[in-house]
This record gives structure tokens, C-alpha cells and sequence, in this order.
């Protein structure tokens, strides 16, 4: 039990004196989760409100496609970047391999259905009167596409938050495509499983703090914000 | 004298859910300071022609004369000149 609380001391001391492995996990961390969260949220809401709003041919089985894509397996996104992004790959010429920008990529395909699905069901909670006001008022396709999405704002928050959720806790991605390398494309998630493995303890706690710290302002930043 | 064109002129609209047809008017003029209302059973067209009037549900079939003139892709200039007050109106989330 001691070497849980010695740990947590002595991460308190390698966060406050700057640790530059711990604290560039945490930048890479920020980075790649904001960049594929900016990625999946321009690409996601719309599409959720595309597949919930509009009525077109194969919209049923585009949904059952999504669904299905929200239980995909990391070490499956994962595989299958690896194989786009490395030499042989048909991207491999851009050299994205063990880049933050290939994690940058897994990440978006993760969290892009969730974003879509979570949209998509909320929009389907708009009272359709809500159509019928805004078509009578007199408003165009891009009007009623911004104003349905600010009706159901507290729904898309949720949606964010729960893709943010996946992206910052994800290891598989960031270990197979990143390559967990030092000073480089270690992430916070990817540096607590190798610390864990060699008894680092310490070094675990303070990454998995940092992570908890980042969950928890996000929350607060959004419950802040829902009160507005 | 030459009298004026009514505010709404209706022809031949027909309009089906599925196979179901909701509306089958051959010719409906609605003119200027007159007050019309409609009356019929659930399902018979009602509120499906009282959306066509406000220019928020599409033709199937028919065409739609406003103040003369046919209005058939329903622009948003035209759908602003026309406002529809349902009986459960929805209010936005937001000041003014």
C-alpha cells in the first residue's frame, strides 16, 4: 500500500518540478486529442445532422454503419492505419508512421462516430414543430442546420465530451501507430502502460493525474458553460 | 375595371403520404381581407394544406398561385412573406 502513496508524493514532485519525459507526454497528449477532436467535430456534426435531418436512399443502413463503427476496437483503427500510413501502405510516401500526426488520424476515426451518432440521436429529440417554424419563417438549408444544432447544444456537449472521453484514454492507437517513443509520440495513456510495466509507479500516477486533472477542467469548463 | 389577383390560387393540388391521398382540390381562390376557414376529421389535409399556404411543404402535384404569381421552389423570400402559427408553437432557446 505504501508504494501507492509514496507514488502519489512523488508524482506531485515530478509534475511540479517540470519532469520533461512527463510533461511532454501530456503536450502530445494535448495535441493529438485536440487536433483529432477538431477533425471529428467539423466532420461529425454535420453528418449527424445530415443522417437524422434529411431523407435519402441507403439512410437506414448508413445509420446501421455507424453503429457499428462506434464499437470498433482501437487495436482495429489502429491496424488498419498502420497499414494506409506505413511504407508499403498506399500514404506511405508521406512518412506519417510514428508521427503525431498518424496518431492524429486513428484518433479522428475513433472519435468521428461517436460524434455523428451522438448528434444524429439528438437531433431526432428536436420537437419537429421546430422544422415546420423555421421552414415558415422563412429560413435556408445553412440557417436551419446552425439553428437546430444551437436548439439541441447541450446534446452536442455531450457528444464532444464523450468522444474527447475515447481519444484521451485511448492506448492502442497511439501505441501501434505512434510507436511510443520518448520525447517524441509518447502520450500520456502510452506512457502509463510502459511506466505500470517497469514498476515506475511514480511516474504512472503523476501521468494518470494529469489525465483525471484534464477530464475534470473539461467537465467544469462545459457544466460552466451549460449554466450560461 | 380589372378586379385583383386573388392572395392564394390553388390548382389541381393533389397530395399523397405514401399511397394515401391527403388533398384533392381542383380550383381554390383565397382573396384579400376575406377569412377562411377550414373544417374537416383528423387525417384530411388540413394542416397539410395550411403548410403548403405558408410555403413550408412542397407540391406534389398542382401549382400554387401567390398574389399571381406561381411559386413553385418555395425560395426563402417567399416563405418569408408568409408566416404559419401552429397551435403548439415551438419558441427558440434564446434572447432577442
Amino acid at each position: 500500500m505504501d508504494f501507492i502513496v509514496d507514488g502519489f508524493f512523488k508524482a506531485l514532485e515530478l509534475l511540479i518540478s517540470g519532469d520533461s519525459s512527463t510533461w511532454t507526454a501530456v503536450l502530445a497528449t494535448l495535441k493529438v486529442s485536440a487536433c483529432s477532436m477538431l477533425i471529428s467535430i467539423g466532420a461529425g456534426l454535420p453528418c449527424g445532422f445530415l443522417v437524422r435531418y434529411f431523407d435519402f436512399k441507403g439512410k437506414r443502413q448508413l445509420r446501421i454503419i455507424l453503429d457499428t463503427l462506434l464499437a470498433l476496437p482501437t487495436v482495429f483503427i489502429g491496424l488498419v492505419v498502420y497499414a494506409f500510413i506505413s511504407r508499403q501502405g498506399p500514404m506511405g510516401e508521406f512518412g506519417l508512421l510514428f508521427t503525431l500526426t498518424g496518431i492524429v488520424i486513428g484518433l479522428a476515426i475513433l472519435s468521428f462516430p461517436v460524434v455523428t451518432v451522438i448528434t444524429a440521436s439528438t437531433i431526432e429529440s428536436i420537437d419537429p414543430e421546430l422544422k415546420l417554424t423555421l421552414v415558415s419563417l422563412g429560413a435556408g438549408k445553412r440557417h436551419i442546420l446552425f439553428t437546430c444544432l444551437w436548439e439541441v447544444r447541450y446534446g452536442i456537449l455531450t457528444a464532444i465530451v464523450n468522444a474527447y472521453g475515447r481519444v484521451s484514454t485511448e492506448v492502442g492507437i497511439a501505441m501501434m501507430i505512434g510507436g511510443n517513443i520518448k520525447y517524441h509520440t509518447r502520450t500520456i495513456t502510452t506512457a502509463i502502460a510502459l511506466e505500470t510495466n517497469k514498476g515506475m509507479f511514480a511516474d504512472g500516477i503523476a501521468l494518470g493525474l494529469v489525465l483525471i486533472t484534464i477530464a475534470f477542467m473539461i467537465n467544469l469548463s462545459l457544466s460552466v458553460l451549460r449554466r450560461q | 375595371m380589372t378586379q385583383a389577383h386573388p392572395i392564394y390560387h390553388l390548382k389541381n393540388i393533389r397530395h399523397y403520404y405514401g399511397p394515401k391521398k391527403v388533398l384533392d382540390i381542383d380550383d381554390l381562390e383565397i382573396r384579400t381581407g376575406s377569412i377562411t376557414g377550414l373544417m374537416g376529421p383528423n387525417g384530411s389535409g388540413k394542416s397539410t394544406l395550411l403548410k403548403m399556404l405558408a410555403f413550408a411543404l412542397k407540391l406534389k402535384e398542382g401549382q400554387i398561385f401567390y398574389k399571381g404569381r406561381e411559386e413553385s421552389g418555395f425560395s426563402p423570400e417567399v416563405r418569408l412573406k408568409v408566416t404559419l402559427l401552429t397551435q403548439k408553437p415551438y419558441l427558440l432557446k434564446r434572447t432577442v
